[in-house]
């Protein structure tokens, strides 16, 4: 299968500390990856990296996706080519309509892949269609991005978005955290039927307890910005049990 | 850190597009300022007696006053004498019979500001009296509209052809020696836009003046004078540009708006005076504005809605006398500055009548290391039963080098009145661009979306074609989140 | 002798009484810097931006008695119940006789001997001289005649409130007096101070100009509560408050206004350091031709500083009630986190109110709201509590005094609070009809 996303040497710091101390990592089309590690190993960081978050600054390495050497890459070229990050604290935007932002967003994809725009009657079609199968209340459309709503409800939206853009590659920051289990569980599901051979997923989280909704193909181990160890999902069981001082992280 | 902000600030910033001069063969032009100043202007325009007098008391009581300093903007004194109080295009000099007289280039420099004036291009549906410098070069509609019976012309126009009404009104809303500019205006005003709409009379189409100055060194002193009597309604709009100098250009109008009972008018404003430069503040527009509008009859309304995006300096206060029971007074507005713009406006809600009723929301939005500041009066005088105010004011901050401030007066005298006033304070965050560029949305596109979702309460409740225009102005584009 | 007859003899005349006893240096430097910077200034008139509302012409034009000794209560007296620790100040006097001995712990005494005992203090004493706006500050800064000083050094806890108490008697006429509070709490410290001030009570037009500075050091927290609380409307109380907050710092200020002819309390915050915090509240109780003023200013001058401005009016008879406060936050002040709010409801026709809360900002990432509201008893909430069998007048009664109440909550000192409470009662008792 092809490499969909490919990390190499990766060093990126933050505010002048080192937190990405050479990574390597590859995902092919199909694949779901688990990132784990303790507080402040970097996962996060990884996230930000591959989405072009303005705050980090990398140092050495590269990362190819899709061929393209993303670290030339504007975030929102990044966007258009496929990737997508589900944000740990998605930002609120007061004043900005939900349902107008998806449409903007979905636009700004047809727009460049050379479609004509979808116009609001036809984009309120697929809404509907998207928001159902992420199980999103037609409420949520009528609001402003994120405000006001609370922990569950922003990382609803967040897998909404999701499902209306269908990226190439997801990357789930933290999208457990802050929510309870019949939250994540919702969450999850929305997560899984979006689904695809074609398409794959990043999932950065601290607890194994997500990975039993969202099943990895592979699970990470990352500790002192370094990938400690890669396997399969008993990893994850494994450091559930014993924590991450096993490891020697 | 400093990076990131100048480039959130770039997306603001764009470039001044009607900053061109239009070349002409100058005229008549008057500097400095005196009696002889004031005699010259009313002989110049053949005004009738009570002209002159009224404009000679105002340049007295004037020269007895002091320039208010008490607004939180700084600038350098004005040298009054250096100013040119009359300009006059030699190509507008003579009376013309039609259109089709107008020097071209006149026409030309309208229709390179989107105005077009000539019969074939005129905005459908739009009335327009266009002013350049101290003269009214031409007012579109005007038969149709005198058909319906309403006037719209020049000012000067209306001191010839309807003394009696100029004369009722004049300074009967803001008195000529009301404030500082006030009082200048009234002495040495050249032109600027009149309206009457008699009652029972809806205006069959928008009107709309727009203001042009191009002469270096000249002040702009229009007048505008709107009366609508009993029943009727009329929608008026304003807008202006002036070309970019080095020097700046003082813009001293007064706009008196009578509303009779149940008589309704809406005013808007889309001001886009030259803002001086960015970096280094030289040159733009000094606007004093005196804008006051009179509910004098039962039931009428008076509603102001301004979008303020130019300017060096901005200091005007649209406001509303509610003097008729049960009347109602409005102002909505946007105020953007950017670079080393300044501005202090507001409205003054004088509630006088029984259950009068006013609203105010203002939007002030401040970039770069410019200066915002609301100021606004709302007061309950002791007849005024039953008075209901309520008053929103929020400021948008983009970038840590920025001012807006906040500055109410609430000044009630009835137990029965309600007066509400709420303001907050938010910004334009680098992580809030990046979850839009996250989702394949440009910078540009994002902060457009969020400076349009902030505005829109003001937007709807400007004319539909100018609602567009206005955030075209602030750099912007609607993409779905207006509406 | 007028106050306004000349800025400069009335200088003289209130600056002699207290010349020959001044030995310290420092002082009189400041206090003709003072006079100096009162001389370029003068008086405030209509075109003072925050004199707007209010110009003490009549004030001025007034004359006043230079302050002698005097002694009208006795140490047992039921005023002094529950107030252990204690300075009282006799129309601007210091009295030894009914002050109390110190708690101890902290250095609670009379200005003078405190300044003599910690020349330390000529940094903190009128230490934003320079910058000072207000004549009346001014002026007691050149002329106070005696004063407290509040000093807890270091980690020091106040085991109990300490009290102060101005009495004005005017019993030979109405009197002008000065008196001057400086408070120090040293890193850590904690305090909680009960400040009264009481009014002539024989109709006469005396005049309480008092200056209140107040130093919170790094983690210290101040508690105050200033009650001017009077039954007639007669005499002038302006209290001119200056605290400076380090970081951490804590201060939670209430003001109960009732009575007077003016008050005007003008209180001036400034947050130095980081996550410096300060809560100013206050309630007026007007009726009559009773007046109060409130000029308040929070400046955060450091990030993540948080501060809350709440003063309520009640308001009959021709009383009038100004609220002008000014939440400024200053370049780089950021995660600043400011909220000012004002309420006011008219009993008459006749009461009005000014209310102006202002917003400066030079920040971008910031909180800062401000809100102000006017009116009368809702009538649903009126018609409610008479469907619950309330007549007319107790219902109105409840919901005025329920308007009181949240600011009356906010007093720390549970005996003062109740205290308190039982006054505003019987005043609101007597402004609600039927």
């Amino acid at each position: 299968m092809n490499r969909m996303l490919e990390i190499r040497g990766l060093k990126a710091r933050i505010a002048g500390n080192d937190i990405l101390k050479g990574v390597d990592l590859t995902i092919r089309a199909g694949e779901t990856h688990a990132l784990m590690g303790p507080n402040g190993s970097g996962k996060s960081t990884l996230a930000k990296v591959i989405s072009g978050d303005p705050s980090v600054e990398i140092t050495a390495g590269e990362v190819n996706f899709e061929g393209h050497n993303l670290l030339e890459m504007e975030p929102e070229a990044r966007a258009l080519a496929g990737i997508f990050l589900a944000f740990q604290y998605p930002v609120e935007i007061p004043g900005v309509n939900n349902a107008a932002f998806l449409r903007m967003a979905y636009n700004a994809q047809r727009k460049a892949r050379g479609q004509e725009p979808a116009d609001p009657m036809e984009f309120d079609e697929i809404l509907k269609l998207k928001r159902e199968a992420v199980e999103v209340s037609a409420e949520f459309l009528d609001r402003a991005v994120n405000h006001g709503f609370s922990g569950g409800e922003k990382k609803r939206n967040e897998v909404l978005q999701m499902a209306v853009l269908e990226p190439k590659l997801a990357l789930l920051d933290e999208t457990d955290s802050g929510l309870d289990v019949d939250a994540l569980r919702s969450v999850a599901r929305g997560v899984n039927r979006l689904k695809t051979p074609s398409n794959a997923r990043l999932v950065v989280t601290h607890y194994q307890r997500l990975l039993d909704y969202i099943v990895p193909d592979f699970v990470h181990i990352l500790a002192d910005g370094r990938v400690l160890r890669s396997g399969d999902k008993t990893l994850a069981l494994e450091v559930e049990k014993r924590g991450y001082d096993w490891l020697g992280a | 850190m400093t990076d990131k902000n100048i480039r959130i600030e770039d997306l603001v910033n764009r470039d001044y597009q009607y900053g061109f001069k239009t070349e002409l063969e100058p005229g008549t032009t008057v500097q400095g300022l005196s009696e002889d100043t004031i005699r010259f202007i009313s002989a110049h325009k053949k005004e009738p007696k009570f002209m002159l007098d009224f404009r000679l008391k105002a340049y007295r009581q004037w020269l007895k006053m002091k320039e208010p300093r008490w607004a939180h903007l700084q600038y350098a004194p004005i040298d009054y004498q250096n100013i040119i109080y009359y300009a006059e295009p030699k190509a507008a000099a003579k009376k013309l019979k039609s259109l089709d007289e107008v020097d071209p280039e006149l026409l030309r420099t309208f229709e390179k500001l989107g105005i077009p004036l000539t019969e074939q291009k005129k905005l459908a549906g739009v009335a327009v009296d266009a002013i350049f410098d101290s003269v009214s070069v031409a007012t579109t509609f005007k038969e149709k509209l005198r058909e319906a019976g309403v006037i719209f012309c020049s000012f000067s126009e209306a001191v010839q052809e309807h003394p009696e009404i100029v004369e009722k009104y004049l300074s009967s809303v803001v008195p000529a020696t009301d404030n500082f500019f006030a009082a200048l205006n009234s002495a040495v005003f050249t032109d600027g836009s009149f309206v009457y709409v008699p009652r029972d009379t809806r205006c069959p189409m928008e009107l709309s003046s727009y203001f042009r100055i191009n002469t270096e060194n000249s002040g702009q002193f229009e007048r505008t004078l709107i009366v609508v009597e009993e029943n009727s309604h009329v929608s008026y709009l304003e807008g202006c540009t002036a070309p970019k100098f080095d020097t700046h250009q003082l813009h001293a109008a007064v706009v008196e708006l009578v509303a009779l009972d149940h008589a309704e008018i809406k005013y808007s404003t889309v001001q886009n005076w030259y803002a001086g430069d960015p970096a280094t503040g030289k040159g733009g527009i000094y606007n004093f504005v005196t804008k006051r509008g009179k509910c004098a009859g039962r039931r009428s309304k008076i509603s102001w809605t301004q979008v303020e995006t130019g300017s060096a300096i901005t200091w005007k206060y649209p406001s509303c006398i509610l003097s008729g029971d049960d009347s109602v007074g409005e102002f909505y507005s946007v105020a953007l500055t950017t670079g080393k713009q300044q501005a202090d406006t507001g409205t003054k809600m004088i509630h006088i009548g029984k259950n009068t009723r006013s609203t105010i929301v203002s939007k002030g939005i401040s970039a770069g290391q410019a200066s915002n500041n609301y100021r606004g009066l709302v007061q309950v005088s002791k007849g005024a039963e039953g008075a209901r105010n309520f008053t929103q004011c929020d400021s948008l901050l983009i970038g840590p080098n920025c001012g807006a401030h906040t500055f109410p007066y609430i000044d009630l005298q009835n137990a029965s009145s309600q007066v509400e006033h709420e303001a907050t304070t938010s910004r334009v965050s680098e992580d809030q661009l990046f979850y839009f560029q996250q989702r394949g949305i440009s910078k540009e596109d994002a902060m457009s979306s969020i400076i349009n979702g902030f505005c829109k309460q003001v937007f709807r409740e400007l004319p539909g074609e100018f609602a567009v225009e206005a955030t075209q102005l602030l750099g912007l584009k609607l993409e779905g989140t207006v509406g | 002798m007028t106050v306004s007859e000349s800025k400069s003899s009335y200088a003289q005349q209130v600056r002699l009484s207290k010349a020959q006893e001044v030995r310290l240096g420092w002082v009189e430097a400041l206090r003709a810097r003072a006079l100096k910077a009162f001389d370029e200034k003068g008086f405030p008139d209509k075109s003072w931006e925050s004199w707007r509302y209010f110009t003490p012409s009549k004030l001025l034009s007034s004359a006043f008695e230079k302050p002698v000794p005097a002694e009208l209560l006795s140490k047992e007296d039921p005023i002094f119940a529950g107030a252990r620790c204690r300075i009282v100040f006799v129309d601007g006097l210091f009295s030894p006789k009914l002050s109390s001995q110190a708690p101890g712990n902290v250095d609670f005494s009379e200005l003078w001997s405190g300044l003599f005992n910690h020349p330390e203090l000529e940094t903190r004493l009128g230490r934003d001289l320079d910058k000072e706006d207000n004549p009346f500050s001014l002026i007691n800064t050149f002329a106070f005649e005696d004063g407290a000083l509040i000093m807890l050094p270091s980690g020091r806890q106040a085991l109990e409130p300490l009290h102060l108490f101005f009495f004005t008697t005017g019993t030979r006429g109405p009197v002008a007096s000065v008196p001057r509070i400086l408070l120090v709490a040293e890193e850590g410290a904690e305090v909680a101070v009960v400040a009264r001030f009481y009014g002539g009570n024989h109709g006469q037009n005396s005049f309480e100009n008092a200056v209140a500075e107040i130093y919170a050091d790094a983690g210290a927290r101040v508690r105050w509560t200033n009650l001017q609380i009077q039954e007639n409307e007669s005499g002038s109380l302006f209290l001119q408050t200056r605290a400076y907050l380090k970081e951490k710092a804590e201060l939670d200020m209430v003001t109960v206004t009732r009575g007077r002819e003016i008050t005007r309390n003008e209180i001036r915050a400034e947050l130095e350091g980081p996550g410096a915090q300060c809560r100013i509240s206050g309630l007026s109780v007007l009726s009559g031709r009773s007046q109060a003023h409130q000029a308040l200013s929070v400046l955060h001058r450091s990030p993540g500083a948080v501060s809350r401005q709440i003063y309520k009016n009640l308001l009959d008879g021709q009383s009038r009630a100004e609220f002008n406060s000014l939440a400024e936050v200053c370049p780089g002040a950021q995660k600043s986190d400011s909220h000012q709010l004002n309420k006011n409801l008219l009993l008459s026709d006749d009461a009005r109110v000014y209310s102006r809360p202002k917003l400066k900002i030079y920040a971008d990432d910031v909180q800062a709201a401000h809100g102000s509201a006017t009116g009368q008893a809702d009538p649903g909430e009126l018609f409610y509590l008479r469907s619950r069998g309330l007549d007319l007048r107790t219902a109105r009664f409840v919901l005025a005094y329920g308007f009181a109440e949240e600011i009356l909550s906010l007093i720390p000192e549970k005996e003062v609070r109740a205290e308190i409470e039982a006054s505003v009662k019987n005043a609101v008792h007597a402004m609600v009809r039927g």
